[in-house]
């Protein structure tokens, strides 16, 4: 359902966050895009969504298609409307509002009210401790329910793609694990997933197919289960380091040169 | 006794003034971090079309308030859209010095049109009407404006809990990047923002054109926002709350020194200052004003 075909982006019209990217999220899958830091997962997924201009960013090349439609040059509300809806990395909750009326701006660009009802039974059911603190002041959530808000909040647009910029951001493993089972459901209930992580080993168990991303160039694409196997990924994404050095993903690949990256 | 309850009134009915004057101020604040320097042009725009609409093309009150608050809220969505929108990202300083601008404009434009004479003041009832309560007068002019603030406040709350655009103006206002990821149109409530400021200026300057009981006003009317500042900083720049008790608290203090000023060792004009003299108070205890926005955040 949405293709990304050699995408370039460019901030401030100099620097170039991505550099020739392609990828593929087929209906009703989790995608995973893995990187370090500075990477350009998030500069991806603005792309996508269209808030690559509020960052000064722009895309120089390459094209995004939603369903067979060209949709670079849509602005942002219009590519929600059309269905597709980004939880911005650090979860960007709306903190001085309640947990309901977060839950409502995330229903701005819904088609009805019937669907927003539905929408908001949707994420009553994912995430019941929501619907105990629906009256609290969204900043005052743990961590974990602020995670789940800023999904839910998402979801409530009732979007066939949901691009999730790291979801486990400074959450504790087992909230980590309780995230990955939600994400799974999400895609179950027919909603595909492009899930930015830096922690590798929850977002392959769940994906279908993994994309690693290095100084803005994909290097790595596989499905998740074969990700998750390969040497490389584990010394340096799930931290089994062999002689506990900071190597970086690329001295790694110079070191094995027997490996050639898909480029 | 008598006259403290006269001053108390009389400092609540210009209080409210004031309230509607920081209230322009603060929507615009909020929503896009701008602080519209022509916003006391826009109280002076307002009302003088008004007036034109009522003494010039003879048109009830109602219908003439509905054309003044029509042009000054499309003067500021039309500033916004053509001068301001090119703007965003540069520094404040630059976008202080455009509203500066358009506030020049703006009474230059009114200048001309006045040409020399004052307007008469738009109200749709005698202002030195009113009555008294054991020897307490309560004007009419005063009565209405506590009215009025109290409605345009009621207003505002309603629109801004309860409908759609209401909480896409509030969510902006928190995290403008988060908005548009909900497909919130930064422009749209940057439009609704100054034509709602535009509206509440044009009755804000009726009221204050009207204060005195003066049959006409001139073209300093816009001078007189200036007032409001000391309103907007005591309650807090991005505080709607606190734009309405800034207002009424410097109204209050403003009668209440001057009331009580006369043979006192302070002087005969120590009401001219002592707003001021609260707002430096209150930001040395808190520099964020009574109610502006410390960040919402779990420690
Ligand atoms: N608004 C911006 N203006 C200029 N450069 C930017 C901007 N946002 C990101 N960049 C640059 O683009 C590159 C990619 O950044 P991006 O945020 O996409 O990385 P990321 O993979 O999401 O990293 P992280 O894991 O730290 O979130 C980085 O070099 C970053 O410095
Ligand atoms: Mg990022």
């Amino acid at each position: 359902m949405l293709v990304v075909r050699e995408l370039e982006v460019m901030y401030q019209g100099v620097i170039a966050a991505v550099r020739g990217v392609s990828l593929e999220v087929p209906e009703q899958s989790v995608v995973a895009l893995l990187g370090a830091n500075g990477a350009g997962k998030s500069t991806i997924l603005r792309a996508i969504s269209g808030l690559l201009r509020g960052q000064g960013g722009r895309i120089t090349h390459g094209a995004v298609e939603y369903d067979g439609q060209p949709i670079t040059t849509f602005d942002a509300a219009r590519i929600v409307r059309l269905g597709i809806a980004q939880v911005l990395e650090g979860r960007r909750l709306f903190g001085a509002l309640t947990v309901e009326d977060n839950l409502r701006a995330g229903a701005f660009a819904a088609r009805d009210n019937a669907a927003t009802r539905r929408a908001y039974g949707r994420v009553m059911e994912l995430f019941p401790v929501l619907r105990d603190r629906r009256k609290s002041m969204a900043g005052y959530l743990s961590g974990g329910e602020q995670q789940m808000l800023a999904i839910g909040r998402a979801l409530m647009a009732s979007p066939k793609l949901l691009l999730l910029d790291e979801p486990s951001l400074g959450l504790a493993p087992v909230m980590v694990q309780h995230i990955g089972k939600i994400i799974s459901e999400i895609s179950a209930g027919g909603t595909a997933v492009l899930l930015v992580e830096q922690n590798a080993q929850m977002a392959l168990t769940h994906a279908t197919h993994g994309y690693v991303l290095e100084t803005g160039q994909v290097v790595l694409d596989q499905p998740a289960a074969d990700l998750l196997r390969d040497e490389s990924v584990r010394t340096f994404y799930l931290g089994l380091h062999e002689e506990g050095g900071r190597a970086n993903f690329a001295t790694l690949r110079q070191r094995r040169p027997e490996r050639r990256w898909a480029l | 006794m008598t006259t403290f309850i006269q001053l108390v009134f009389s400092g609540l009915a210009l209080g409210c003034d004031y309230a509607l004057i920081a209230l322009g101020f603060t929507i615009i604040f909020k929503a896009s971090e701008v602080i519209n320097f022509a916003q006391g042009e826009f109280l002076l725009v307002g009302t003088f079309v008004v007036s034109v609409a009522m003494f010039t093309w003879r048109l009830g009150f109602f219908p003439a308030l509905v054309i003044g608050i029509g042009v000054t809220s499309l003067i500021g969505v039309l500033f916004e859209r053509v001068v301001l929108r090119r703007m965003i990202g540069r520094p404040p300083f630059n976008i202080i010095m455009v509203t500066i601008g358009l506030d020049v404009l703006l009474l230059t434009g009114v200048i001309i049109l006045v040409g020399g004479r004052n307007p008469s003041s738009p109200v749709p009832f005698d202002t030195l009407s009113g009555f008294s309560i054991g020897g307490v007068e309560f004007g009419a002019n005063a009565i209405a404006s506590i009215v009025v603030t109290a409605l345009v406040c009621l207003g505002l709350y309603i629109f801004l809990r309860y409908t759609r655009y209401g909480l896409a103006m509030r969510a902006t206002a928190i995290d403008q990047e988060a908005a548009r990821a909900m497909g919130i149109k930064i422009s749209t409530v940057y439009a609704l923002a100054w034509g709602i400021s535009g509206a509440i200026a044009t009755i804000g300057g009726i009221f204050l054109a009207a204060g005195a009981g003066n049959p006409s006003f001139d073209v300093t009317l816009g001078q007189s926002a200036l007032v409001a500042f000391p309103a907007i900083i005591l309650g807090g720049l991005d505080s709607i709350p606190g734009a309405v008790v800034g207002g009424i608290a410097i109204g209050l203090i403003y009668v209440l020194t001057q009331g009580y000023e006369s043979g006192g060792f302070l002087g005969a004009n120590f009401h001219l200052i002592a707003p001021y003299l609260v707002m430096i108070l209150v930001l040395m205890i808190r520099p964020h004003g009574l109610f502006g926005t410390r960040k919402v955040e779990r420690v």
